[in-house]
This record gives structure tokens, C-alpha cells and sequence, in this order.
């Protein structure tokens, strides 16, 4: 034991890792949120008068709205007055890499996502979004080619009118929730992707949202729309600067799947989750996000690896509409020291022979909360609708907490649906079977977690997926004592 | 019922003669309090699936003497065998009617309250608790005294009869002292129509007492019932609730079991059965506070026309519950296309070294297994009534009282040659 309390004591005094702050001028806005502070934000981003109206329809529901008081987190009451609603890097409109600041460069480089040599190797595009502008976009000639367009929402919105006026808002509406309505008001930037007919997306793409500026709230917008027998699959990673100020980060995410299409968005956030012993200063993260199966035999899949974050409150959902569509959702969580996580998702069936997949894997240690709280609806219309749903906790030490609360509606007899869950510690007996064997403590809980997780990082890419590993092993390293 | 019908029947309640003024300032308290909160409304997580129109739009008034029966009332239609009964019609205590069981005290409402001077906890979990001590007008109180065991079920008989809509709001103790072992059952009936029943019971069970609890509600399919069930285990204590619910527009089941001694154990089960527009809810929260306790709760619902369902089962499992073994189960039938079933089954825990697990299915007969049945030349009636009976015989089987488990089986199967249909 005496091993395991010393990488315990190490692992408590880790700082994380990722936590820096970058140094470029920014172009901020003074916090506090009002009508004109929209109005400059649709002004800079050089907006068309629709989508100036939308935001301010959006923010006079905004302030109609209660702020939701259901999910089970603690943190201390949000001062929406005290934000700063835009922030972006002073330089703009680089024609290459080369013009972009080398010292945003440099901080790709520390985040190990150097976007020369991903141009190069990986063969995956990357649309860094540094704050809330997007700054550099590699690959898009080649996607070009294949006519896939991919880039930032506010070019989307000067180059793609009709497709922006015809998808915002349709999946997740500026009424939908508290955060998604201040999301709708005074979103900044995001990414668009939109795939024509019958394309299969020749890379996977990639974005890097990163939260810089201090006081500053990350209100990003994603929209990703799948033309008919298209396929897409998306990947979102996040690293944060080390802060003591809470920040705020309400993000929305549409995304749109037509016949036969198929969108595959995948997760990796680790953003800074406070001061390890006092839970000081980390990220709220509130976002909504949600998919819909707009016809028949579409497919989304959500997976996602929660390891970061103070607060987290997000429910990646499925709207299954059309008949056959399919809707997954694929979930590793990791709450350490003072984390909070309320997550799950909904799957909300109405076509007829509708699938969905739940797996939820939760993972408390230190302090940490984590609740799941998923629904699954089957609505009348929804003839032999199906649903797996599995969700399971790990408890690792004496003061976390692992909460399951799932919402089963069925309204429609030829439904199947079943859910299951369970609730368990790291047994003594399974440390020492491995001990026995001559593995350490810390690599055996690191075997068995990384066992317990293997169903949802085996539906990550791959790269992905040993990012994922590692960030499970950085999170919990020590926890077991 | 508005505020106002509120108060105008608890300015009556207040001002009955023969009712004990020592207990107004509590029911005084308490009514103060539901006045600020009134009913609670669907936006209130816990009363989302909760229609509670059925109460808010009638008026009810409460139940007075001459609701007392005139003479004889035949109560061989409510037969039990092998049971001890005591009748409480509409309200009122029906000594004729009664027979006392040995071994065992029966108090008053005040009586309970002077013997434990009147320390009592009143718990407020929801507005129909501060409803139930504003209005309580009838019930008992059974107190088991240490080492007795009682080998006859005591039953307590509820009838609700006549044309007036009335409100009954009964308490009921229980204290089973240390290794006393009883059998109770709370039986719900009658024809009246259009009737409010808030019930609450509360029970305590001492060190190694034992209680098989049972509530049947086969009141008229058009009134409201509420249920506010309250148990407080001591260590190696047992408790076994079973309910059998086929009565009742409106039911909703609340059951708190506080596990506060070392290696309890509860298991709470229930089988529901509605068709027609009828709501039965069933909710309940075990909350594991020490070490070596189990638990279990296991509810099914066959739900058949236009009627629905919920179940909300909560374990919590404290940061002291250690080596808690729990299981949460919620299995529902839907006969009709039109049927509503919700379930959520949820886990609250703050113990590492604890062993918990909660599933739910809900879905139609299994075609296979009703082809597999006709093949054998059953007809179609019989085959889904053979299938629906598999389904709950489980939780009958649970009915360890013969007379009890033959009455609700009969029940059972009546409401199924009714509502099978092919």
C-alpha cells in the first residue's frame, strides 16, 4: 500500500499539464451583455441583418428564461454581466500558415498539434479555433475537391447563406434551453461542415477548440450537415490554460443527416478541472448538443471522453425521425478531485424500426460527482423501436459519488427496450491477482479501467483513441489507494 | 380542490368537537405550510408524470358523522380468510365490525402521540405529508411489544362507500419492538365513486423485528388515492412490502425506507395493474445510511387501453453504506398501442465498496413465445393470459399469507379474463 499512497501523494501534486496562457493581443469586448453588445458582434463578424435579428430574438427569449436548477452540480452562481461575450486574436485574414503568429503556432505545438506536420502525416484537417475565431484551416483544397466544405461558421455565413439560413437552429432551436439560448445570441464562431451527396469524406476532421482569453465565455456553434448516402466523421478535442476564474463555455453543436448518411462525431475534452485541492477555477462546461436522423436509414453516433471540465452538463442527443435511422451513444466519464459531471443523453424515437445504443461508462474517484442522466423516448409512431441501454460506474476512493437517473417513456407496445447499470469499486481481489502476477497497482487499475472503457474507446478513431487512453491514465493516475 | 375548499374543510376539522384540541397547533403547522406550497404541479420533478387534475378540479369535503354507516354494513364481500380485521368505513372506526387481535396494543392517533411524547418526526417529503397531518382524521396505531410474534396477519379494512365526495385522510403506526415479528395488511375497497384518500403510515421496526407489510387498492376505478408510506429500520431488521394495485383513477405510492441500523434488509415489490384512463404511480426511494445492508425493490405494470405508468424507484446508497447490496428492478407490459409507461429506475451513491445494479424493460408480449403457445392449440385469449400471469406470478408468489395470495390471485385473474383481449 505504501507504493500506492506515494503515486497518490505525486499524482495530487501534478499540476496539469496542459495548463498555459498564451500571450497575443486580443481584440476583446468590455463584459456585460446587452442588445448593442450583439449588435458589435454581428457587426465585426460582418453579419447579414437575418442573422442580427435572430441573435436578438434569441437573447429577448434569453432573458424570459430561468437558469436550469435540475442537474445535480454545485457551483457557485454565474454573474452573466461579468463575461465578456467576444474575444479574438488581432490578426486576421492570413492567406497561410505562415502569416499565422508564431506564437499561436507554438501553442499548438505544446497541445502536440503542430498543423504542418499534421498537414503533412496525419491526413487529418484541422480548423483551430483559437478563442473564437478560426484562425488557420489546413487541407481544404483537397476537401474542396471532393466538395466537402469545411470551415469556420462565420465564412459559412458570408460564402453559404442559404445553407446557414436553412439548418441554424433547426435541430437545436435559440428556445431549446437556458445555455442554448445564450449560445444562439451571442455565439462568436464554429465550425461548418457540409457533405454533398453521396460523399464519403476523404480524412477525418478535426477541430481544436481552445479557451484562452481570461473572462472570456467560449460560445462556439457547430453545424454539420450530411447531404443524402454521405459520410462524415468528426472529431473535437480540447486542452484549456490553467485559470483561477471560472469560465463559462456554452457551446451548440446541429447536426443534420439526410437518407443513407451517416455522421460519427467524436469527443476528447480535458479542459482544465480546477485546482486539485479546492476545485478553484475550473471550466463550466454547458452544452447542447444534438443530432437528428432527418430520414430513413441515417446514422448518427455520439462518442465521447469526458476527463476534464469543474462542471460539466451536456447530453449529446438523437432525434431518430426517419424510419431504419440509427442513434448512438458512446461515453466514457472521468470525474477526479472536485469534478462534476451531469451527463448522458437522449435518444427520442419516432420513425418506424428506429435503433439506439447507450453505453455509458462512468468513472468517479477523489471527490468527484458524476450522474448520469439519460432519457429514451419512443414515441407513438415509433413500430419495434429498439433501445440498448447500459450505463456502469466505478467508484475509486471513499468521497466520490456515482448517480444513474434514467428516464424511460415508452408510448408505443412493439418497442423493445431494455436498460441496465451497475455500480462497483475496483475489487481488492482483482488488484491482487494482478500483483500477483507482478503487475504494479497503478499499471493494474490502469488495465482494468482501460478494460472497463473498451467498449466506447474501441468506437474512437485511432488516434483518438491513444489520446484517450493516456488522458485516462493522466486523470486517474494514483487515485487508488 | 382549490385553496379555498382547503380551507374551508380545515376550518371544519379544526372546530369539530370531538376531535383532541391538543393536536391543532400541529395540524395548524402543518396546514400553515401546504397553504405556502400548495399542490405540487408537473414542473416540479418529481410530479412530472403526475396528473393530479382528478384533485384539483373536484371538491371534496371531509368525512362526517352521518358518513358513518346507518346499522349493519355486510362486509363479506371484502372477505380475507384466516385474517384478523379492523373496519375503518369512510373514515370511521367500526367497532362491531372489528376483531382485536391478541398480542397486540391498538391506540388512538393521540394516544401514539402521548406514548412517545409526542417526539414525533413528521416527515415533509412532499405537500400530501403536510396534508396528511393538517387532516388526519382516521387510522391506528399498532404497537408490537419486544419478543411477541404474531402468527395472524392484523388487516386493516378501508371502505369507501355512498355518493358523496368525500375526503379520508388516515394514519397508520406501526412499532414492532425488538425481534417481534408481524403481518399487516392495508386493504383499500369499496364503491364509492368519487373519493380522496391521503393516507400515511408510518412504521419502525426495532432491532431483529420483522414486518410483511401488504397494501391492496381495489377501490373504484375512479378515485384518488394517495399513499405516503414511511420506514425507519433499526440493525437486522426485515422489511417486505408488497402492494397489489388494480383501483383508483389517480394512485400514487410513496414509500421513504430509511435503512439506519447494521444489516437490514428491505425489499419492496409491486404489482399494478390499469386500463381505461387510470394513472398508477409508484415511487420509491430506500436510502442505505449504514454499513451491511440490502435491499431490493421490484415493481411490474401491465398496462392495458388508454392507461398509464410510472415507476420511480431511488436507492441511495450514504458515504457510510458500505458493503451495501441493493437491486433495482422495473419490468411493464403494454397490452395497447395507446398506453404509457415511464420507469426510471435511479442510483444515487457516495460508497466505494458497494455492490448496486438497476435494470428496466419495457415492451409488448413476446410474439415467439404467444406463437409457441398457439401452437400447441391454445387460443389466442388464453395464450396471452397464460403469458401475462407468467409475467407477474414472480411478485404473487411473494404473498406468503394463503389467504391473502388466493384473494389477490383471484382478483388478478378476474382483471385478466376482463381485459385480455385478442
Amino acid at each position: 500500500m505504501s507504493n500506492e499512497q506515494q503515486v497518490i501523494d505525486e499524482s495530487l501534486k501534478k499540476d496539469y499539464a496542459y495548463g498555459f496562457v498564451t500571450d497575443i493581443e486580443s481584440e476583446t469586448l468590455p463584459p456585460g451583455l446587452n442588445d448593442d453588445v450583439i449588435r458589435t458582434i454581428s457587426a465585426i463578424k460582418e453579419e447579414p441583418e437575418w442573422l442580427l435579428e435572430w441573435r436578438l430574438k434569441a437573447y429577448r427569449h434569453w432573458l424570459k428564461m430561468e437558469e436550469p436548477k435540475w442537474a445535480k452540480v454545485v457551483y457557485p452562481e454565474i454573474d452573466y454581466q461579468a463575461i465578456s461575450y467576444f474575444s479574438a486574436p488581432k490578426k486576421k485574414e492570413l492567406a497561410s500558415l505562415d502569416e499565422v503568429d508564431p506564437e499561436l503556432l507554438a501553442t499548438y505545438t505544446k497541445l502536440g498539434i503542430p498543423l504542418e506536420e499534421q498537414k503533412m502525416l496525419s491526413g487529418v484537417a484541422v480548423d483551430a479555433v483559437f478563442d473564437s475565431v478560426s484562425v488557420a484551416t489546413t487541407f481544404k483544397e483537397e476537401l474542396k475537391k471532393a466538395g466537402v466544405i469545411f470551415g469556420s461558421f462565420s465564412e459559412a455565413v458570408k460564402n453559404y447563406p442559404e445553407l446557414i439560413k436553412k439548418y441554424l437552429g433547426s435541430v437545436v432551436p435559440y428556445t431549446d434551453n437556458y445555455y442554448a439560448a445564450l449560445n444562439s445570441a451571442v455565439f462568436t464562431d464554429g465550425s461548418f461542415v457540409y457533405i454533398p451527396k453521396g460523399v464519403k469524406c476523404p480524412m477525418e476532421l478535426s477541430t481544436y477548440f481552445r479557451i484562452n482569453e481570461a473572462n472570456t465565455g467560449q460560445f462556439e456553434r457547430t453545424l454539420i450537415i450530411a447531404e443524402e448516402g454521405s459520410h462524415v466523421s468528426y472529431l473535437e478535442g480540447c486542452t484549456a490554460p490553467q485559470r483561477d476564474e471560472n469560465q463559462l463555455h456554452a457551446a451548440v453543436v446541429e447536426l443534420v443527416a439526410h437518407k443513407d448518411a451517416t455522421i460519427k462525431y467524436s469527443t476528447v475534452q480535458n479542459w482544465y478541472p480546477g485546482h486539485p485541492e479546492t476545485g478553484a477555477g475550473g471550466i463550466y462546461n454547458f452544452v447542447t448538443k444534438r443530432g437528428i436522423c432527418l430520414e430513413e436509414n441515417s446514422h448518427i453516433s455520439w462518442t465521447q471522453v469526458e476527463t476534464g471540465s469543474a462542471v460539466t452538463w451536456k447530453y449529446p442527443s438523437c432525434i431518430l425521425k426517419g424510419d431504419n435511422s440509427v442513434g448512438e451513444f458512446y461515453s466514457v466519464a472521468v470525474t477526479n478531485n472536485h469534478q462534476q459531471a451531469d451527463t448522458g443523453t437522449k435518444m427520442i424515437h419516432l420513425g418506424k424500426n428506429t435503433k439506439s445504443t447507450i453505453i455509458s461508462k462512468g468513472i468517479s474517484a477523489g471527490q468527484g460527482q458524476q450522474t448520469y442522466r439519460g432519457e429514451v423516448k419512443i414515441m407513438k409512431g415509433a413500430e419495434n423501436a429498439r433501445n440498448f441501454s447500459q450505463c456502469d460506474s466505478i467508484l475509486i476512493g471513499e468521497k466520490c459519488g456515482a448517480h444513474t437517473f434514467p428516464y424511460i417513456d415508452v408510448r408505443n407496445p412493439t418497442a423493445q427496450m431494455e436498460h441496465e447499470a451497475t455500480t462497483s469499486n475496483i475489487g481488492e481481489d482483482q488488484l491482487f491477482y494482478c500483483n500477483q502476477r507482478g503487475i504494479s497497482s497503478e499499471d493494474a487499475v490502469s488495465m482494468i479501467v482501460n478494460g472497463f472503457c473498451k467498449d466506447v474507446f474501441k468506437e474512437l478513431p485511432m488516434e483518438f483513441a491513444v489520446e484517450a487512453t493516456k488522458l485516462m491514465e493522466v486523470s486517474l493516475e494514483g487515485s487508488i489507494g | 380542490m382549490n385553496i379555498s375548499d382547503f380551507n374551508i374543510e380545515f376550518d371544519k376539522m379544526i372546530n369539530r368537537d370531538y376531535f383532541s384540541d391538543k393536536v391543532h397547533p400541529l395540524r395548524e403547522k402543518a396546514f400553515s405550510k401546504f397553504l405556502e406550497i400548495g399542490l405540487p404541479t408537473k414542473k416540479l420533478e418529481d410530479w412530472r408524470f403526475t396528473n393530479l387534475s382528478s384533485i384539483s378540479n373536484s371538491s371534496f369535503r371531509i368525512s362526517e358523522k352521518q358518513d358513518a354507516p346507518n346499522g349493519d354494513v355486510d362486509i363479506s364481500q371484502y372477505q380475507i380468510d384466516d385474517v384478523e380485521t379492523i373496519v375503518i368505513y369512510n373514515g370511521h372506526y367500526i367497532e362491531t365490525l372489528s376483531s382485536i387481535p391478541s398480542g397486540i396494543q391498538l391506540l388512538t392517533g393521540l394516544d401514539y402521540l402521548e406514548k412517545t411524547n409526542w417526539e414525533f418526526n413528521s416527515p415533509e417529503h412532499s405537500p400530501f405529508d403536510l396534508l396528511n397531518t393538517a387532516f388526519m382524521d382516521s387510522g391506528m396505531s399498532i404497537v408490537v411489544d419486544q419478543n411477541v410474534i404474531v402468527e395472524k396477519p392484523i388487516r386493516l379494512l378501508f371502505i369507501s362507500s355512498g355518493s358523496e365526495s368525500l375526503m379520508v385522510t388516515p394514519r397508520i403506526h406501526i412499532d414492532l419492538g425488538e425481534s417481534s415479528s408481524a403481518t399487516f395488511i392495508e386493504d383499500h375497497r369499496g364503491d364509492s365513486n368519487s373519493f380522496f384518500q391521503n393516507g400515511s403510515t408510518f412504521v419502525t421496526l426495532k432491532q431483529n423485528a420483522q414486518l410483511d407489510h401488504i397494501r391492496i387498492q381495489s377501490n373504484s376505478v375512479t378515485t384518488a388515492n394517495i399513499v405516503n408510506i414511511q420506514v425507519e429500520q433499526n440493525a437486522n431488521s426485515r422489511y417486505t412490502f408488497f402492494q397489489f394495485a388494480d383501483g383508483g383513477q389517480l394512485g400514487r405510492l410513496n414509500i421513504y425506507n430509511e435503512l439506519k441500523g447494521e444489516g437490514a434488509n428491505s425489499d419492496i415489490n409491486g404489482l399494478t395493474l390499469s386500463n381505461d384512463s387510470q394513472h398508477l404511480d409508484n415511487h420509491v426511494i430506500t436510502d442505505h445510511q449504514m454499513p451491511h445492508c440490502s435491499s431490493s425493490q421490484n415493481f411490474k405494470t401491465v398496462l392495458q387501453d388508454n392507461s398509464s405508468g410510472v415507476f420511480n424507484g431511488r436507492t441511495i446508497v450514504r458515504k457510510d453504506a458500505q458493503k451495501t447490496d441493493s437491486s433495482q428492478s422495473n419490468k411493464n407490459l403494454l397490452l395497447s398501442k395507446s398506453a404509457l409507461m415511464n420507469s426510471n429506475p435511479q442510483l444515487e451513491i457516495y460508497a466505494d465498496d458497494v455492490k448496486c445494479a438497476h435494470g428496466s424493460s419495457t415492451g409488448a408480449l413476446d410474439k415467439d413465445a404467444l406463437f409457441y403457445l398457439r401452437s400447441r392449440g391454445l387460443d389466442v385469449l388464453s395464450a396471452k393470459a397464460l403469458l401475462v400471469r407468467g409475467f407477474a406470478t414472480e411478485l404473487l408468489d411473494l404473498v406468503k399469507h394463503d389467504g391473502t395470495r388466493d384473494f389477490i390471485i383471484d382478483r388478478f385473474d378476474s382483471w385478466l379474463a376482463e381485459n385480455t383481449t385478442a
